[in-house]
């Protein structure tokens, strides 16, 4: 009975712990989400600047991607292992609006498989959403799985 | 002991199994359920599969070893996993609500929303993928346990 009695306290340790957990992530998501304009910037920057730059990504889209395409230059981050930082800078760089907001989104569907270089995946998941038209698309093309 | 209290007794113990079989049932399901949604990448998202460890556990407990103890463990367990299952339901609406400004419909005027609009919208799944209700099935489950512990003879063998 002892032993039942331990695991069962274990187990609700845990559960709280879990649950500690979340409420963190939660204050920490909406930290990200609402950053102030001057401590974004440093951050969006500094992500930037450790990207590097594929112009072959703007074409892969360009046949789905809408007229209100950026401007910048295209520059593709690892799906499964960018940070959610610089995640936001490739999709801001894309004009991709509520970028930080996406970004969240595609860490949340990790890992996504190597054999699916067109996300489908997470195509199917970010379409939950009801994006604007050429969101998903846009949101695709910057995210590239060999990195 | 009358044959009328011994058939009662009976009645009771297969409707105790039957719903213990219910929250067995519930318990697969839900499993079988998060691993087609891939309910796993965060921390929160983990917290249903710890829940159905516990409520899985407090079914065995009282299916197997309904001991006095046992069932007050098993009571516990049960109350944990309905305060875990309300904590997914916020969780969902939370989600919902931050999905607001990505959804075509709303992101030009989800800024400009009143903060009881856009809780509202989120609450009632107007907006956002996650399903409100869907992490009540844990509390089902756990309803389950305590209706299967109420009045359990090995209880009042011990509390006449």
């Amino acid at each position: 009975m002892r032993s039942i009695k331990v695991f069962a306290a274990s187990s609700l340790a845990a559960l709280a712990i879990l649950g500690a957990a979340a409420c963190s992530d939660s204050k920490q998501d909406a930290a990200q989400s609402t950053p102030s304009p001057a401590a974004a910037a440093p951050t969006t920057a500094g992500a930037a600047a450790t990207i590097a730059a594929t112009t072959s990504a703007a074409g892969a889209s360009a046949s789905t991607a809408p007229s209100t395409a950026p401007s910048t230059t295209a520059i593709k981050v690892s799906a499964n292992n960018s940070t959610r930082a610089q995640l936001t800078a490739a999709f801001e760089a894309a004009g991709i609006p509520n970028p930080a907001n996406w970004a969240k989104e595609v860490e949340e569907y990790r890992p996504y498989p190597a054999n699916d270089p067109d996300l489908t995946r997470l195509r199917q998941n970010l379409v939950k959403y009801n994006p604007p038209a050429g969101v998903v698309d846009r949101i695709v093309a910057t995210l590239s799985l060999d990195r | 002991m009358s044959t009328a209290s011994t058939t009662s007794g009976a009645t009771a113990e297969f409707f105790r199994k039957l719903i213990l079989a219910f929250g067995a049932l519930i318990v697969v399901a839900t499993a079988t359920e998060l691993t087609l949604e891939r309910h796993w990448g965060t921390t929160v998202r983990l917290i249903p599969w710890f829940a159905l460890v516990l409520v899985g556990f407090a079914l065995l407990l009282v299916a197997i070893r309904p001991g006095p103890s046992a069932l007050r463990v098993a009571q516990v367990l049960a109350v944990a996993v309905i305060a875990a299952s309300a904590i997914g339901v916020w969780k969902h609406i939370e989600a919902n609500y931050d999905a607001g400004p990505l959804d075509f419909r709303y992101s030009a005027s989800w800024g400009t929303m009143s903060e009881t609009t856009r809780w509202w919208k989120a609450a009632t799944k107007s907006v956002g993928p996650s399903p409100i209700l869907a992490p009540g099935v844990l509390a089902q489950a756990s309803l389950c346990v305590l209706a299967a512990t109420f009045r359990h003879p090995a209880r009042r063998a011990r509390n006449p």
